[in-house]
């Protein structure tokens, strides 16, 4: 038999567990059964996906639960061959799939979820961040008109739901009830070697994103005066590194 | 702490080093010590060609004091397929960084392009599939410029209409191809029980101008097979190919492997110190 040929039955015989073609062509291990030595290649291909999915997506793990965690995942798997070289690679459609599946109208925010977990482990694997004082060469009559770009490292978020919450709840025990139905935002930032999420008020949240697009210091401020002190006392204690622009 | 460099071996071995694998488990304590903890270490390639972050860190301090072998799962030498070039490009990027003592892979086909099953999969061990390696063999080499060196696999089930075996397929390779091959023990052993040959008599047929590195893992008893497993100790069966094996190591890089529950550093330095015990008796 040619390689190819036989490496298109494997093949068809891992995808499909009703496909007996492989069977005759083999010589089972030990006392198992030609069935059986395919089995543990099929089970093997599914358990790798499984344990890849679930730790790229600890926090939808925690959530779920073993059993529907592990139910979905195997859907996914199924609907998704990996193409991928690399297991950390795989599943990097699983946010948009939970968005739509029966799953979210039960738990809504999973899709932001495993988008938020997603961002969080790019993050992981990018080079580290020098961090600094970001104002600390600009003379105050200077700042007001100041305007600043964002490190890309640093994302902000903001969700009818408390995800920040349950994402630095994920590695806990999961049977502890969920308090995700109040609205939160919050900024995710690789400092040095560090990832952090700092919790934002919504105003904070908006002036970052003011900021962020581009509007000056001065008119990207929202919210009270409390809001605004602490949001830069934020920035300035972690260091966050934003670039102050020309 | 123990050091396994403090046992030393006979003059007639100073070439072999003994090591072990870079996994994160460990990385606490290693990122605690600027010390040379062993011979050297080796890595995955594919979990540090897409990272900049703290793996890469890891590796980069590691290699400061230790030489670093890089180990592929994903090359799908032996596959039908189009070799992938990206991931090819991006080995040869790691390779050109890291500068590894060895760089190896397996002897062995992952899936399809389309569809990669992830796992280290066996092939016919027929003339058509030996002339087909050979020449990918070479391109990869060739792309690469460096030696390829070709791990033997762990298999549940072979091909029942095999031309050669698994060894005899390896020394032809090597012969026409120029790469050189891992000699996994555990593989061979593991493989030994489950197809039913003798591990000792298949290990005499290996030609050991060509091995270059070595293996050593422990395996798990299924009961109706043996399953590599990379979860324990090394177990006896295996320390006696070793011991068989020794009159002919002369430069080799031999590894503890240990990928499922993994244990703490100091387990690994103490495999590490009976390698050295027993290629110390070697005269």
């Amino acid at each position: 038999m040619k390689l190819a040929d036989f490496q298109k039955t494997f093949l068809n015989s891992i995808q499909d567990d009703q496909n007996i073609e492989l069977q005759s062509l083999i010589k089972p291990a030990g006392t198992l059964s030609a069935a059986q030595a395919i089995q543990v290649y099929r089970g093997d291909y599914k358990a790798r996906l499984s344990e890849a999915i679930g730790e790229l997506y600890e926090s939808i793990w925690y959530v779920l639960g073993d059993e529907e965690f592990f139910s979905v995942a195997k859907e996914y798997i199924e609907s998704h061959p990996s193409s991928v070289k690399e297991l950390g690679s795989y599943a990097k459609d699983f946010p948009i799939y939970l968005k739509t599946h029966p799953l979210s109208e039960d738990f809504p925010f999973l899709s932001q979820l495993a988008e938020f977990e997603q961002i969080f482990w790019k993050f992981f694997h990018q080079a580290e961040t020098q961090i600094y004082d970001p104002f600390i060469d600009i003379e105050a009559k200077d700042l007001g008109a100041s305007t600043f770009s964002f490190p890309e490292q640093c994302r902000l978020f903001s969700w009818p739901w408390s995800i920040d919450k349950i994402f630095e709840a994920r590695s806990g025990e999961s049977d502890q009830e969920l308090d995700w139905d109040q609205p939160s935002s919050c900024m995710l930032v690789k400092l040095n070697q560090r990832i952090s999420v700092f919790k934002l008020t919504h105003h904070q949240y908006r002036t970052l994103c003011n900021i962020c697009n581009g509007d000056s210091i001065e008119s990207s401020l929202e919210g009270n005066p409390e809001d605004v002190s602490s949001l830069f006392s934020l920035l300035r204690t972690q260091m966050i590194p934003l670039r102050k622009k020309s | 702490m123990l050091k396994a460099g403090s046992l030393k071996l006979n003059q007639a071995d100073k070439n072999i080093l003994v090591g072990v694998g870079l996994r994160h488990t460990h990385f606490p304590y290693l990122e605690s010590t600027q010390e040379k903890v062993c011979d050297f270490f080796e890595v995955i390639s594919e979990n540090f060609m897409n990272t900049l972050g703290r793996p890469r860190r890891m590796l980069d301090h590691v290699r400061k004091v230790h030489p670093i072998a890089m180990h592929g799962v994903s090359l799908s030498i032996a596959s039908s397929d189009e070799l992938d070039t990206k991931y090819l490009s991006q080995l040869r990027n790691l390779a050109q960084e890291i500068n590894p003592i060895i760089l190896s892979d397996h002897l062995c086909w992952t899936g399809g392009n389309a569809h990669n099953l992830h796992n280290l999969l066996p092939f016919p061990y027929t003339n058509e599939a030996l002339e087909h390696v050979i020449e990918r063999v070479q391109y990869v080499q060739d792309y690469l410029q460096r030696p390829l060196t070709l791990e033997n696999l762990s298999a549940y089930l072979s091909y029942n209409k095999n031309e050669m075996d698994e060894i005899e397929f390896m020394n032809e390779l090597c012969q026409k191809a120029g790469c050189s091959i891992l000699l996994d023990l555990n593989n061979l052993y593991v493989n030994s029980v489950n197809i039913g040959f003798d591990a000792k008599k298949a290990l005499s047929k290996i030609n050991f101008d060509y091995v270059k590195q070595i293996h050593l893992a422990g395996y798990s008893d299924f009961g109706t097979h043996l399953f590599d497993t990379h979860s324990k100790e090394v177990q006896e069966p295996v320390w006696e190919l070793l011991k068989l094996s020794k009159s002919k190591l002369s430069d080799q890089a031999i590894l503890i492997e240990w990928d499922e529950d993994i244990p703490e550093f100091d387990v690994l330095l103490a495999e590490v110190s009976k390698v050295k015990e027993i290629l110390k008796d070697k005269a």
